[in-house]
């Protein structure tokens, strides 16, 4: 179901109404996950099948993890749920890739290469395979903050329902760790909504969304092959700026939205984007762009590898693994492979000169800095967009080859760079907040203004509806 | 603070929807499907020649622009058949239709229909056109700084590279006949629409739009032809025969370049001519 569907509305009202109702008060959890569950299966009720599946491997081994004494058991059979995670997690994403690129090798015959060709991809499935690996994770690692240890298997199989399934992030996140949502598992009331808060979150997640990205959508299309063949230069630099701006917008709105619907039933979600196009460092853009998913892999895989207690040399490499599977997790793809190795490699090559040459932090230095990393993560996006790499090769060899041809400026261009404004403009308020160049009383009255604004343009200039774009991962 | 957003984007939307009775009633040039249908459905004009189709037939809004009893219901990605339920429900039904029967092929694109006939929604943008799509706040305050141009047919090819790809890609779709059976059934349900709406006094007119040479005879364009033809015989509706003898020049496959649309006009405008005169 998608946020900004007429269904997901209904959803949310029926839902919101019960949950609130005092006589249902103690059945607010079970509320939740039935609503999810609906707004899982809505269009697919097969991959409840999968998904439950999912939930209660979780459920029954970190049950047993969480109380057995003896230390050995509890880490093999953690060990064996995150394998049997990952492996689900293989088999649905990347059999199809693997029986595409090594059917000779792997010895498949055309039944069976088609077979794993036509495997379908259950929405959601990497960011709720990564919650169920933080779970077992985090009850291993005896966190006592998921206070789960005394509660029986039922209530352990309901509020693991609820923190894999509730609905705001289980298509595309933000990635939840257990130890930070199990401890807000407890009575909400109407009473306790932050409605300003709330307000802000989905009017600006909305907007990202349905203004920005579903009208870029539009607007970007046409860097497809073979159509991007016949823009100069310029447009194609454009167009390509026009898809930078509405990646952002297409999934920091979705986080933002998220967050809000979070808070309107009482649980705070992790914030997943901060103003990443103002980095001044690669490793900077990591702590800023889908901050769920890096801080997930620092701390599940980053520190498990050693991250940088063990000498530079594995530090640069630990870095590089992490980027390499990062750039795996977003798609069953060598584009997605190369796309992560290129950070991976960056963030290398960063750190090495980092730790080489040491230059005064001027302000010259920094506006170049965060126009150099911008300009390459822009490019980088590309990978994303034309998922054939030799598709990625010609756009670059038109970049270099069109240059002699007219700058067409119609509509669409300045459309374009209007939409894309509101995004830079973004940033550029978060900046001039950061330096206290706006003063806060009008600070206050200009918001007011602003998300009225907003809001006006979601009712009258939203886009075609179009999917997320992180859905596919 | 979360009334005062409401009551600001209340006052916009309002304000907004005012100057769109008063001030905004040229809108310029449209761009999307629902842009095309929208302005069609709700222009509170009732039109005496509709042309329905697909981006083949984009050349006849230059035509459409110099005559407001013309609307050319041009839906790229939708094609004909969107355009004549479009027609249908709306109830708005032309004395002419000129149909292309290129992309028939296309079907019913239901989501947009669906979309735009909601019963609640089609009817409330009748008083508040501030919510139709081809309304949107943006476009339509460039289109007021810079006035948009309406869609062109490309005056000449693009580069020899990108054309040869293009005329693959359309080449490789016209080597095959559509699904016969999911055909039939668009063609079933057309037959009923049209059926409708040539019971209300109109004049029904099948066309093709001419290929590239290499094309004029490929698989797809000669099964079609003959589909249609058994569909609906020419005792019903009327037929301007395929132009096979000219020769005409597209941009990438499909769409005729400016000189060769301009062309294929004269030949339509001349055998149309000839339909009236049997038809008088």
């Amino acid at each position: 179901m998608l946020f900004n569907s007429f269904s997901f509305i209904l959803l949310l009202l029926i839902t919101f109404s019960l949950y609130y109702i005092p006589l249902l008060r103690k059945f607010q959890i079970p509320i939740l996950i039935l609503s999810s569950f609906v707004f899982y299966a809505y269009y697919k009720p097969i991959l409840l099948i999968l998904f439950v599946v999912s939930i209660l491997l979780n459920t029954s081994s970190s049950y047993f993890v969480l109380n057995s004494k003896n230390q050995n058991k509890r880490k093999l059979i953690a060990g064996i749920a995150i394998g049997l995670n990952l492996l689900l997690l293989a088999f649905f994403k990347y059999s199809p890739l693997l029986a595409n690129s090594f059917r000779e090798e792997l010895g498949l015959t055309v039944s069976w290469s088609q077979f794993f060709l036509t495997i379908p991809l259950p929405i959601g499935i990497s960011f709720y395979t990564f919650e169920g690996i933080s779970l077992l994770v985090d009850v291993l690692r005896n966190n006592d903050a998921l206070k789960e240890k005394k509660v029986s298997f039922t209530s352990h199989l309901v509020n693991t329902s609820f923190f894999i399934s509730f609905f705001p992030h289980l298509i595309a996140g933000p990635i939840l760790k257990a130890h930070d949502f199990y401890p807000q598992m407890k009575t909400k009331f109407f009473s306790e909504i932050e409605w300003e808060k709330v307000t802000k979150y989905l009017i600006m997640g909305y907007f990202l969304k349905m203004v920005v990205a579903d009208n870029l959508n539009e607007l970007t299309a046409n860097i497809t092959f073979p159509y991007f063949l016949g823009y100069s230069s310029w447009n194609l630099l454009l167009l390509l700026f026009g898809y930078s701006m509405q990646i952002f917008a297409d999934f920091a709105g979705y986080s933002s939205i998220a967050i809000g619907l979070g808070l309107l039933f009482g649980y705070n979600l992790p914030q997943n984007f901060n103003f990443p196009y103002i980095s001044k460092s690669f490793a900077e853009f990591w702590t800023r762009w889908h901050i769920s998913l890096s801080t997930w892999l620092k701390e599940y895989l980053y520190f498990p590898l050693g991250g940088n207690r063990n000498g530079k040399i594995r530090t640069y490499l630990n870095l590089f693994i992490v980027m390499l599977l990062g750039g795996f997790w977003h798609g069953a793809g060598w584009s997605y492979a190369i796309w992560g190795t290129a950070h991976g490699a960056f963030l290398a090559l960063e750190r090495l000169l980092k730790d080489r040459i040491r230059l005064k932090e001027t302000m010259l230095l920094q506006v170049v800095n965060t126009i150099v990393v911008f300009v390459v993560v822009t490019f980088l996006w590309l990978l994303f967009k034309l998922p054939n790499f030799d598709q990625v090769i010609e756009f670059l060899k038109t970049l270099a080859n069109n240059s002699g041809m007219k700058f067409v400026i119609s509509y669409k261009e300045v459309n374009l760079v209007i939409l894309s404004s509101f995004v830079v403009f973004y940033h550029v308020y978060y900046l001039l907040l950061k330096s206290d160049k706006i003063e806060k009383r009008l600070n206050y009255g200009f918001q007011q203004a602003v998300y009225g604004f907003l809001l006006f343009l979601i009712i009258v200039n939203s886009g075609d509806q179009s999917a997320f774009i992180y859905f596919q991962f | 603070m979360v009334k005062k957003i409401i009551i600001i984007s209340i006052v916009l939307f309002s304000l907004y929807n005012l100057s769109l009775y008063l001030f905004l009633q040229n809108k310029g040039a449209v761009y999307t499907d629902v842009d095309k249908v929208e302005r069609f459905i709700y222009s509170g004009k009732r039109y005496k020649v509709v042309t329905a189709g697909s981006s083949l037939i984009g050349g006849f809004s230059r035509e459409a622009a110099k005559r407001p009893d013309l609307y050319n219901l041009f839906l790229p990605p939708s094609g004909g058949c969107t355009g004549v339920k479009t027609i249908v429900l709306s109830g708005k039904i032309p004395d002419t239709l000129y149909l292309e029967t290129n992309y028939l092929s296309r079907g019913f694109n239901r989501p947009l229909l669906d979309d735009l006939f909601d019963p609640f929604w089609y009817n409330v943008k009748f008083y508040l056109p501030a919510l139709e799509k081809s309304n949107k706040f943006l476009p339509l305050m460039i289109g007021k700084l810079k006035p948009a141009k309406l869609e062109m047919p490309n005056k000449k090819r693009p580069k020899q590279e990108l054309f040869d790809q293009l005329l693959a890609k359309v080449s490789k779709e016209y080597d095959s006949i559509p699904n016969p059976k999911a055909y039939n059934n668009i063609l079933l349900e057309l037959k009923k629409d049209l059926e409708y709406i040539t019971s209300k006094g109109c004049t029904v007119v099948f066309f093709e739009i001419p290929s590239e040479r290499e094309l004029v005879y490929s698989e797809k364009l000669k099964y079609q032809r003959k589909t249609l033809k058994g569909f609906f015989n020419e005792s019903k509706y009327k037929w301007i025969a395929p132009d096979t003898v000219s020769t005409y020049y597209t941009g990438d496959g499909k769409h005729l370049l400016i000189e060769s649309f301009d062309r294929f006009n004269i030949y339509f405008k001349h055998q149309a001519s000839l339909l009236k005169f049997k038809k008088s």
